[in-house]
């Protein structure tokens, strides 16, 4: 009896911990995209509107093949999980794939604010995209996505060469 | 046994506080403001917040909202080296002038 209450307990501790870091997160997330609005800029009203609009289409592109490659990397972690007979791991062979999946939502919710910074550039008539406040949200996208991609093929080493 | 809540109402509630406020206001930056800078005579090297712009007056920027330090470069205007605190205010736009006296008082359009 006692260690089905302990049990329960644990699984109590362990939900109410997950949606405290999830809260946890959302705070530091929301900070950083605050931090990166409030960047004071200095710009030259659009010029030459067809070399920035080839600029626009680039940054768009790019933006676009990172969001699919995240949304991607999220699909080949759950199909690893649901694809073959379920498995019992320990958090300490599961954390790469949990950090791996979070950077992969990190990654494309800057991509989101990526392409929304950009569109208020757009709007505004700036004559420039090498601003702070469109690619530090871009750089978080690249590099949240390269995170995920080195944690997700550590977590899949990992598998493959564990000893039952 | 415990039977199983039909609708997660805690994690629903938790899910919507997290991800509705992305799509807020809060989430965008502010509107810009619009800074235009003159001078009498024209020409002089404008400088904003110790940046040179590579731009000479008349010239209109495009700023961040809040304090900016204006200066300029010119042989024939000694006095408008020296920065001017300047408010800019979302999606307004603001005039400020230099001559040989000096600067003047921004004009808040």
């Amino acid at each position: 009896m006692n260690a089905v209450k302990r049990t329960v307990g644990r699984a109590v501790i362990a939900s109410i911990g997950f949606y405290i870091s999830l809260v946890v997160l959302a705070a530091v997330v929301w900070q950083l995209t605050h931090y990166i609005n409030s960047r004071p800029y200095v710009v030259i009203p659009a010029g030459d509107s067809t070399a920035l609009g080839k600029a626009v289409d680039t940054y768009s592109a790019v933006g676009n093949l990172l969001t699919t490659l995240a949304t991607g990397l999220l699909a080949a972690l759950g199909w690893f999980f649901t694809s073959r007979p379920k498995k019992r791991y320990f958090v300490r062979e599961l954390w790469p794939a949990i950090a791996g999946a979070l950077c992969a939502c990190l990654s494309i919710y800057f991509g989101y604010i990526s392409s929304q910074n950009v569109q208020w550039a757009i709007e505004n008539s700036f004559g420039t995209l090498d601003l702070p406040k469109l690619q530090l949200p871009r750089q978080l996208q690249f590099f949240g996505l390269l995170l995920s991609v080195f944690l997700f093929a550590d977590f899949v080493r990992r598998d493959w060469t564990k000893v039952d | 046994m415990k039977a199983q809540r039909v609708f997660p109402a805690p994690e629903t509630l938790l899910c919507c506080l997290l991800l509705f406020p992305a799509p807020l206001s809060s989430q965008r930056p502010e509107t810009p403001g619009r800074l235009t800078v003159r001078s009498t005579p024209p020409a002089a090297i404008i400088t904003i917040d110790d940046q040179d712009t590579n731009q000479v007056t008349p010239f209109t920027f495009v700023v961040s909202p809040g304090d900016h330090s204006v200066s300029l470069k010119s042989p024939s205007l000694p006095d408008c080296k020296k920065p001017k605190k300047v408010t800019v205010s979302s999606g307004a736009v603001t005039s400020v002038s230099c001559t040989a006296e000096g600067w003047g008082e921004p004009n808040i359009k």
